[in-house]
């Protein structure tokens, strides 16, 4: 090390433990290093960064009850307080090392594993330094957002300091992105990938076909790519992107799925899962991703009430495809809970308020006398339309599909029309709106599908097929979508066939029926008996129609 | 334990906590050679032997994580285009200590100390520091790295000049080693071989694979380990 190198370069130290604090210190004292300020926490932390510029920062992962140092890094980059020019280091127990690393959106300069000797920080010290001056301009045109002049600085790096060149590459590759100039950024990769195989450029490489709309070809070298290299998040994300424009949504949610298990600590890829699960019916996967989703933002940038509504949500239009009634109430009662937090947090928020009195009369809580009342849920539908500008679109949705299942079709038609004039600029919306209101599901008419159920039951007990199926039918009509009544319907229709005679018109409603639950999850508890029932009408259909070639 | 990803949890589990204690054994001792090398060098000697000894605890664990995951199809590489010297430095620094009170001087010589390449850092700073535990214990007073360019990849050699490798470990890397044919006899020492070329055959690049191999040198005898990557 040098010691003039090092002697007026600025050090900031976040541990949570002062001994450690002052061991650390001490190391760099003996290093020629004069300027070490401390924190303890992310809140002093953030405090010294925004008040002055360090050279350094060595951060400690774990941080106690604080906010750990990648939350740091990611709020001090998003908010622009933290300089390129600064190198931040992550301190890391060696054995977490794995679990830290390489999933992080916001990567640090680098990784230091904790406890560490003399030599080890002497070594990475000159390191650091070295690195800093060479990529100076770099780092300044990074904090200035400067396209351009990141562009030629990175250059500048990779024809005069081979020792920076890949690095310098990829920061060339960025700049051509953010100018938009995708036609040199695909030569400049091609050029690379023709001298070597390098797993950043392929996942570049297939961004930029992505953009110019080549699917086919991006899907199939991003699943080489993955194969090849299976800790790549970016390239799930990617994948999952194609998949979707490809109309493959199942697809996409098992592609965010794997790689959720690889980094399940990224807020951004656990809410695009949970939105993809929830159009794909799998209200369980979304719900769980939700709640991931709220655990993950407590006491970082993230937190928001958005995050409580959106659990709500799920959790509400899971409840509308359950039969098991210990589910439903252990359900019932995480929400009210989430309810209660998102209350407390939130109070002044008119879209929250509105929200969260149309979710008490829903879950209607024994202990929440006055939300039980039909009064209130119609005071609820009147100050929504007298609030529609603070009204967001999702928590307009869930008051209307409130109100229709509380059996308040007068007051939610109302609402619709005040909503569907308000927001006459937005196709989506209104497209919504007008889905909401062609097929509400409300409590009345699932009671009644129950009920029905429950006696078609009884008569399948009695092997008369005939009129249960007629039964099952006939709940069908009050509840389309229920797994027990659709696979109850199939299960005797199929056995009153075996007992009269077969038809392949009967036989094509059935599979009609049966791929209504195509969006059930793999951990449904129907799951088995519906994929069983799936493929008996399958093969039976398959059959017929070979016996009866038209 | 017919579950393949419990057996997994649990191996992690147990690799973590001992490397966890190992790593506050290693601590310590390091404090407590700090207070007392001036005065009881011979006491000194011993606990960095002792060190020495954790690190290959460490390093047996790491392989036994790592081989149960290449049987089960877990194990994940990652490869990033790194710097050799960064490398080195990483997988030699911890053991600056007690190399020098062992009386062992390390060189390390880097053809071009810009020479970068496409590797997986961790699995391969992981290979540098089994090999160089390894060597300590053999080598009689010096131990050199080099790397630099031969037929169109990158080679990595540690010399000693300590006795060199038996006839019969340079034969037994000779064959296509197999798990089968692992020979124990040496301790730990096959099976931490064993893992190097498994790590050193993770690098490919178009038709070629990395690979290791075990020498004695022509003029003074003592052994050499080289890892090449295409």
């Amino acid at each position: 090390m040098e010691l003039n190198q090092s002697l007026n370069k600025k050090f900031l130290l976040i541990d949570d433990f002062s001994n450690v604090r002052k061991s650390v210190k001490g190391m760099l004292n003996s290093l020629g290093v004069s300027h070490v300020s401390e924190a303890s926490n992310g809140t002093e932390a953030t405090k010294s960064v925004r008040d002055q510029t360090f050279d350094v920062i060595l951060c400690d992962y774990n941080l106690g009850k604080s906010k750990n140092g990648s939350q740091l890094l990611e709020e001090w980059r998003t908010r622009g307080w933290l300089s390129y020019q600064t190198v931040f280091v992550m301190i890391t127990a060696e054995t977490s090392r794995d679990f830290v690393m390489g999933a992080l959106e916001f990567q640090p300069d680098d990784y230091l594993a904790k406890p560490f000797a003399m030599d080890t920080l002497q070594n990475r010290l000159d390191r650091w330094l070295d690195r800093q001056s060479a990529l100076g301009p770099i780092n300044q045109a990074l904090d200035r957002k400067d396209y351009p002049a990141l562009a030629k600085a990175a250059r500048e790096v990779m024809e005069t300091k081979p020792r920076y060149r890949g690095w310098a590459q990829r920061k060339y590759v960025e700049a051509l992105f953010h100018q938009g100039q995708m036609t040199e950024a695909a030569h400049f990769l091609q050029a690379l990938l023709d001298k070597r195989d390098l797993p950043w450029a392929r996942l570049e490489r297939h961004r930029i076909d992505v953009q110019e709309g080549k699917l086919e070809a991006a899907e199939r070298g991003l699943k080489t790519l993955i194969m090849l290299q299976p800790n790549m998040v970016e390239a799930y994300d990617l994948l999952a992107d194609v998949q979707m424009q490809i109309k493959q949504p199942e697809k996409a949610q098992e592609t965010l799925s794997q790689a959720l298990v690889r980094s399940p600590r990224n807020i951004a890829r656990q809410r695009v899962f949970a939105g993809l699960a929830s159009d794909n019916g799998d209200h369980v996967a979304a719900t769980r991703a939700y709640k991931e989703i709220v655990s993950l933002a407590d006491g970082t940038m993230h937190e928001s009430s958005r995050g409580y509504k959106d659990v709500l949500r799920s959790t509400r239009t899971q409840l509308q495809s359950l039969d098991d009634d210990a589910l439903k109430r252990r359900l019932q009662k995480d929400a009210q809970s989430l309810l209660k937090k998102l209350i407390k947090q939130y109070p002044d928020e008119p879209d929250t308020e509105l929200f969260s009195k149309a979710y008490r009369a829903y879950l209607a809580d024994a202990g929440d006398a006055e939300s039980t009342d039909r009064v209130f849920l119609e005071s609820v539908a009147e100050a929504a339309r007298e609030h529609m500008g603070d009204l967001g679109e999702d928590s307009a949705l869930d008051i209307v599909d409130i109100l229709y299942e509380k059996g308040l079709s007068k007051e939610a038609d109302a609402l619709v029309e005040e909503l569907r004039q308000y927001h006459k600029e937005s196709g989506n919306f209104v497209k919504r709106l007008n889905q909401l209101q062609a097929e509400p599901i409300t409590q009345e008419a699932r009671r009644h599908a129950h009920k029905v159920n429950t006696e078609g039951i009884e008569l399948y007990k009695h092997k008369d097929y005939q009129a249960a199926t007629k039964l099952f039918e006939d709940a069908l009509k009050f509840s389309p979508r229920h797994p027990g009544i659709i696979l109850n319907f199939v299960q005797s229709s199929l056995l009153l066939m075996g007992q009269t005679r077969v038809s392949l018109s009967q036989l094509d409603r059935c599979l009609d029926i049966v791929n209504r639950l195509n969006y059930l999850p793999a951990d449904h508890y129907q799951y088995e008996r519906y994929t069983s029932i799936r493929d008996k009408v399958i093969a039976l259909h398959a059959k017929v129609k070979h016996e009866q070639p038209s | 334990m017919s579950n393949p990803v419990d057996m997994h949890t649990i191996m992690a589990a147990t690799v973590h906590d001992v490397k966890n204690a190992l790593s506050l054994i290693d601590n310590e001792l390091r404090e407590v050679i700090d207070s007392i090398h001036e005065r009881e060098p011979d006491s000194t000697l011993k606990l960095n032997r002792l060190r020495l000894e954790a690190g290959r605890i460490n390093n047996d664990l790491v392989h036994m994580l790592g081989l149960y995951r290449m049987n089960t199809d877990t194990f994940r590489p990652d490869f990033d285009e790194v710097l050799i010297e960064d490398v080195i430095h990483d997988a030699t620094s911890r053991y600056q200590q007690t190399l020098e009170s062992l009386g062992i001087h390390l060189g390390i010589e880097l053809e071009d100390s810009d020479i970068a390449w496409v590797i997986d850092p961790v699995l391969i700073e992981g290979v540098l520091a089994n090999i160089l535990t390894n060597s300590i214990r053999y080598t009689k007073d010096r131990l050199d790295f080099r790397a630099f360019m031969a037929d169109g990849g990158l080679c990595i050699t540690l010399t000693d000049n300590g006795e060199g490798y038996p006839a019969k470990m340079m034969n037994f890397m000779s064959e296509t080693p197999n798990q089968g044919e692992l020979s124990f006899q040496n301790g730990s020492t096959g099976l931490g071989l064993y893992f190097c070329q498994q790590i050193a055959q993770l690098h490919r690049q178009g038709d070629a694979e990395g690979y290791i191999k075990l020498t004695n040198h022509p003029e003074h005898g003592g052994a050499v380990f080289t890892l090449w990557l295409p």
